[in-house]
């Protein structure tokens, strides 16, 4: 009994060591799904939990959390009180214009573009080349066939394309190597 | 410029972190716990609460009614609008296209009016590029705009319309019936923001005519709610992530919102009375499809003492796709919510035509005005 106790308390130790140095990327990573900071920080807690309760039957415990992330982001995104809530902000607006006039830094831009893009579409596009995750992995990841991924892929990166104008200015070697 | 780039950069800008390592392992205990006892705290109690919608914890300023016990369920058709009453449960604006922009059924019904999407072709594929609400006759929604500069601009069928600058935003205010207020608005975050002119709202504003009253149709009704609550808000939207829901207040707040602007969800969250959401079962927070209304073990979160956390029960619908909730404050009795889930009926969740009239799925008792 004794030293099960102690390999329960080690694993929340290490799990607390985990959350701390890797809460800002997972929070980041979340964010770039969802395109909001309160639903990205709800979808890395419910991820953390999941990963607490797995933690001592995983390898990769950060690989695990970083898709558990986006899967997590994917599903805030469909709660109902989500689009109420995004639409609720309209009449006085919180978000400065200033960010999306031509002239600005190119990484808000592409970061702006980003979230543009269509949830499932951004997903895929966040796991491959946010994660450099391969297409089977990321179809694990996100519970889908590997041709959705390669078509979410191309579909997305279209829609970047779109968005930023004819020279979006990112590294477009990397969509034929997804593809 | 690399698309991995963008995650060192977004972490630079990023707001203080409402989590930490705490929260995480109190999170995952719960999470281990309900998963070995089937039936404790769910984590979307959890997530409400963080996102603050059915933020119903007891901080109130006015004290929220204990629920008393139960009367008769009955299902009587909705009140009219007869003094003293509030407005019938129906819509009067009905979906249109002009030019590229699509003004879909109002999917929001509230006492202050009903509010449809506005959506642009070409835009973005999963989220609105604007809104635009018709306010109830006699309600005047300048006084939500605080801030924002307001100016007269060419009439609108004739009558007085305003340009309103909100923080960068250009909305348009117009009258589109005697005393009777419209506002359009154009999306100020998240995924198509700012796509609409003020030209386009103009065009949205210049087309739109409301018709005949259409019932407001709802996934689910119920025979029973508390004594003494009224409903102030219904949504019902096909969606992937939204198919219904319903706020019911006390009585007498329901009443002293007649004939003003809804109130800022930001302002009244710990106000917001009871909750009801239908929407897809996310099997993390409900777990495996059971028969029978759950009322998850509430425990202490964030600081906040388990008797002040909120009330929450819980029905998966015929399927288990689907499932009905209830938020109530930290007061409500939990006969009550149990009761209220007892008594719900249910549309085809996949199929509009068979939803419910929101004025005939709920008693009378329920519309503001009944009794």
């Amino acid at each position: 009994m004794e030293v099960r106790l102690t390999r329960v308390s080690d694993n929340e130790a290490e799990f607390r060591e985990f959350v701390a140095a890797q809460m800002d990327s997972l929070r980041g990573l979340a964010y770039l799904t969802c395109g909001d900071w309160q639903l990205a920080e709800d979808a890395v807690l419910a991820a953390l939990a999941r990963l607490f309760v797995k933690w001592g039957r995983i390898d990769n415990h950060d690989a695990y959390a970083r898709t558990a992330v986006v899967r997590a982001a994917i599903d805030e995104t469909r709660r109902p009180w989500w689009r109420r809530e995004q639409s609720l902000s309209h009449a006085m607006p919180e978000i400065a214009v200033d960010d999306l006039v031509p002239g600005v830094d190119e990484r808000l831009r592409l970061r702006a573009a980003l979230l543009r893009v269509p949830v499932k579409h951004r997903a895929v596009l966040v796991l491959r080349f946010l994660e450099g995750l391969s297409v089977p992995q990321t179809a694990a990841a996100l519970r889908c066939p590997e041709g959705t991924v390669k078509a979410y892929t191309s579909r997305g990166l279209d829609a970047l394309r779109r968005i930023l104008g004819a020279d979006p200015g990112i590294d477009t070697e990397v969509r034929y190597e997804a593809v | 410029m690399k698309l991995s780039d963008l995650l060192d950069d977004v972490r630079v800008d990023a707001p203080p972190a409402r989590y930490d390592a705490d929260d995480a392992v109190l999170a995952g205990k719960r999470l281990r716990r309900r998963r070995r006892g089937g039936m404790t705290v769910a984590a979307v109690v959890a997530v409400a609460v963080a996102i603050g919608v059915p933020q119903l914890a007891g901080r109130a300023a006015d004290p929220l009614p204990s629920l008393p016990a139960a009367p008769t369920p009955s299902i009587t058709p909705s009140p009219t609008g007869k003094a003293g009453h509030g407005p019938d449960l129906t819509y009067t604006l009905h979906g249109f296209t002009t030019g590229k922009l699509r003004v879909d059924d109002p999917y929001r019904w509230s006492l202050a009016g009903e509010t449809a999407m506005i959506e642009k072709k070409g835009g973005q594929a999963d989220a609105q590029e604007g809104e635009v609400t018709l306010y109830r006759p006699g309600i005047d929604p300048r006084g939500t705009l605080d801030g924002a500069k307001i100016t007269a601009t060419s009439a609108i069928h004739g009558r007085p319309a305003w340009r309103v600058d909100a923080a960068g935003a250009p909305l348009l205010l117009w009258e589109y019936a005697d005393d009777a207020m419209a506002l359009a608005t154009v999306r100020a975050d998240g995924p198509g923001r700012w796509a609409l002119t003020p030209a386009e709202l103009r065009q949205v504003a210049e087309a739109l005519e409301p018709g005949a009253p259409q019932p407001v149709m709802l996934a689910f009704g119920t025979s029973y709610v508390p004594p003494d609550y009224r409903i102030v808000e219904v949504a019902g939207r096909f969606s992937s992530g939204q198919v219904s829901s319903a706020q019911l207040v006390p009585t007498s707040e329901a009443v002293a919102r007649l004939g003003r602007p809804d109130p800022n969800p930001k302002i009244v969250r710990d106000r917001r009375g009871l909750m009801l959401w239908l929407s897809p079962t996310v099997p993390s927070d409900h777990g495996a499809p059971r028969a029978g209304v759950i009322c998850p073990e509430r425990v202490a979160l964030k600081g906040i003492p388990v008797e002040k956390q909120p009330r929450h029960c819980f029905v998966f619908l015929p399927g288990g796709k689907n499932v009905l909730e209830v938020f109530g404050p930290d007061s409500a009795d939990e006969k009550e919510l149990r009761k209220l889930l007892e008594g719900a009926r249910f549309g085809q969740v996949d199929k509009p035509a068979t939803w419910l009239a929101a004025g005939t799925g709920f008693p009378a008792s329920a519309q503001v005005g009944g009794r």
